[in-house]
């Protein structure tokens, strides 16, 4: 603990009191009046002899649940014990509460007089986000019976609230139609076998019996085969945009990127469930990737680098951006046949620039946006337009754009945009 | 500890002294000094004590910021920083509140044009009219914002009322404000339809999508996937549960 003394000039001033007394009794002859003046003297000599103690003191910080789900009620406890000799008269405790957290209930703030041995104690609840939530260092104040001198100072107490929320469930995200030569859900524009009607052919020795158009050659005579559109499965990666720029907020103060990785995750979810498979990557400062993979092992992956990964902090990266780099790190590990959905809430031009760049590349890609942007403001309107213009052009572009208000459903929001896809 | 404040403390010293040996022996009192000579005294305290009572006074308590805990930590929302720079210029100049230098109404105008070419279903050219004669809002403030007609017009006839009262006109920013928010409603009144040129093209057709970008006239027939009856809303509602 590094302590700093700081003096509260709480007694500044006192020895007016022993000034005026003695001149009003020296003035008027009052031995009573002249008495008065040792009270001021007593208070100045108190307050010019202040010492504050050194404090021992113990700190012990419960969270409870330490790994809750999002929503959660966590009741934290830090427990304070003097362990030193001496009695501390002023004792003031103030508990780093996460800064990605508030605190929903009690108070994260403790004064007290600790005698040696004694301990007391602050409770205070916050609701679980997502995220691993460091606790920030607790400060102590302490001063002596004056309070003249106090001392400061700060101290680590190791704990930490971790919250890996599931995978949110999604019926259903539409793929585009590049696709992996693995079988799956994603119809392909290549016939073969499949459900969806795709063409007829000429008549190949070996097409299965119940591929041919008996139909057709009862009324023509001609023997045709039915080809269907092959389903083959997806390699998606979801990117994320986690720049700094990522981090607005919407009008219930909630995060752009926390609400983006709510999507990313629902959609990760969805792909999985249709046996596809499903990569991570963050597009910012703090590089996370997670390559596709398939099965239950790949969705805990998935799961713990949402959750806790420093790249998905809650927190906005202090480091630098190079997106040049951030690019090239993207382009070396993306599968040249995945396809590319990125989360972005879109508030600048450069997230239009990284999809349209990936789009260029060959990666069909989809931008899911959720939407932060309101009318509060003439800025924020301005905000909310250019956003708004942002996308028509990037739909422009031949990129699909799912818009979606966090307010609202994304399974509405996916089928909104699926059916503008299909019209 | 200066000479001053040694001085002080050995008066003291002798005072005390005095005064208790006065309370101890009250004999010795008829051998203290006259009147005069009691009040110097009286009166050097009496400064001291208006010199403690000044100091109070300049000094301010101090104590340790123990900061807001209780408080989680917020992001900024997207267009704090125009709205910070539209607060900014209230002094008639142009704002520069767009990165790179682009001012305010560079900015805005191809927004503009967009909002007009999707609401109104006209074509790009027509909508710079609409701009250029103000003709594109009823908002006179809003009008003047991108037609330099307009905005003489208002200024000489602001000019006559504000000016004698306050001495000042409507700044840019006023005026940009004013057409942002009405930009905004008309926008909300007509959100976005999909069209044609907006589908995706998937496989061969897939290709650089750098340039690609621009302006497109929205088909209305083909609205974004929404729902165009409340049926389809209900169906919608059940599918998805």
């Amino acid at each position: 603990m590094s302590d700093s003394l700081r003096r509260t000039a709480r007694w500044v001033g006192v020895s007016a009191l022993s000034f005026g007394a003695a001149a009003l009794g020296a003035a008027t002859r009052s031995p009573g009046v002249l008495m008065v003046a040792i009270v001021g003297v007593a208070y100045a000599a108190a307050a010019r002899s202040a010492d504050p103690p050194e404090p021992e003191l113990d700190l012990t910080r419960s969270v409870e649940p330490s790994e809750p789900e999002p929503g959660d009620s966590v009741r934290v406890t830090l427990s304070v014990t003097n362990e030193g000799e001496a009695t501390l008269p002023d004792v003031r405790v103030v508990d780093g509460v996460p800064e990605t957290l508030g605190v929903a209930g009690g108070s994260p703030r403790l004064g007290t007089a600790l005698r040696p041995g004694e301990t007391d104690a602050l409770e205070y609840e916050v609701d679980a986000r997502r995220g691993e939530h460091r606790f920030t260092p607790t400060k102590i104040v302490t001063r002596d019976w004056t309070g003249a001198i106090e001392r400061e100072g700060e101290r680590e107490v190791g704990s930490e609230l971790v919250c890996t929320p599931d995978l949110p469930p999604l019926p259903s995200f539409p793929l585009r139609e590049q696709a992996t030569d693995y079988a799956g859900r994603v119809p392909t524009k290549t016939g073969g076998n499949g459900v969806e009607f795709h063409s007829t052919r000429q008549y190949r020795p070996g097409d299965p019996l119940a591929r041919i158009d008996w139909a057709r050659l009862a009324r023509t005579g001609e023997l045709t085969t039915v080809d269907f559109r092959e389903e083959r499965a997806a390699e998606t990666v979801l990117v994320f945009d986690t720049r700094v720029e990522a981090y607005v907020a919407d009008a219930d103060d909630d995060s752009a990127v926390e609400h983006g990785i709510e999507a990313g995750g629902a959609v990760a979810s969805a792909l999985l469930e249709a046996s596809n498979r499903v990569g991570v990557a963050a597009f910012g400062p703090r590089w996370e990737w997670v390559p596709p993979g398939l099965g239950r092992t790949h969705r805990a992956r998935l799961r713990k680098a949402l959750g806790t990964a420093e790249a998905f902090d809650p927190l906005p990266p202090a480091e630098e951006f190079l997106p040049v780099l951030a690019f090239r790190r993207l382009r070396e590990r993306l599968p040249s046949d995945a396809q590319v959905v990125f989360v972005s809430p879109a508030v600048d031009d450069y997230a239009r620039t990284v999809a349209r760049r990936l789009e260029a590349r060959g990666y069909a890609v989809t931008l899911l946006s959720p939407d932060v942007t309101d009318n509060a403001t003439a800025g924020r309107a301005l905000a909310r337009l250019e956003r708004r213009r942002r996308l028509t052009t990037t739909r422009a572009a031949g990129i699909r754009v799912v818009d979606w208000d966090p307010e609202t459903s994304l399974s509405v929001a996916l089928e909104r945009a699926n059916r503008g896809w299909r019209a | 500890m200066s000479r001053f404040r040694s001085a002080l403390v050995a008066l003291g010293v002798v005072t005390l002294g005095l005064g208790l040996a006065l309370a101890v022996v009250p004999a010795f009192a008829p051998s203290l000094p006259s009147e005069p000579l009691v009040l110097l005294p009286a009166a050097v305290l009496g400064l001291l004590a208006f010199g403690a009572v000044q100091r109070r006074r300049r000094t301010d308590r101090e104590q340790a910021d123990l900061g807001e805990p209780e408080t989680r930590r917020t992001f900024p929302h997207p267009g704090e920083t125009t709205d910070h720079e539209l607060a900014l210029d209230r002094t008639g100049k142009e704002t520069r509140a767009a990165p790179h230098g682009v001012s305010l109404r560079e900015r805005i105008r191809p927004i503009a044009i967009d909002v007009l070419t999707r609401t109104r279903n006209c074509s790009v050219e027509d909508a710079e009219g609409l701009l250029e004669t103000g003709e594109w809002t009823e908002d006179r403030y809003a009008a003047a914002f991108f037609s330099s007609s307009r905005a003489a017009e208002v200024y000489a006839e602001e000019g006559r009322v504000i000016d004698a009262l306050m001495g000042s006109q409507p700044s840019r920013s006023d005026l940009a404000r004013r057409a942002i928010l009405e930009l905004s409603e008309m926008d909300e009144t007509a959100p976005f339809e999909y069209g044609p040129e907006n589908r995706v093209r998937d496989g061969a057709e897939r290709g650089d999508g750098e340039g690609q970008g621009g302006d497109t006239e929205d088909d209305p027939d083909r609205p974004d996937g929404t729902p165009e009856t409340d049926d389809e809303w209900v169906n919608l509602r059940e599918v998805l549960g």
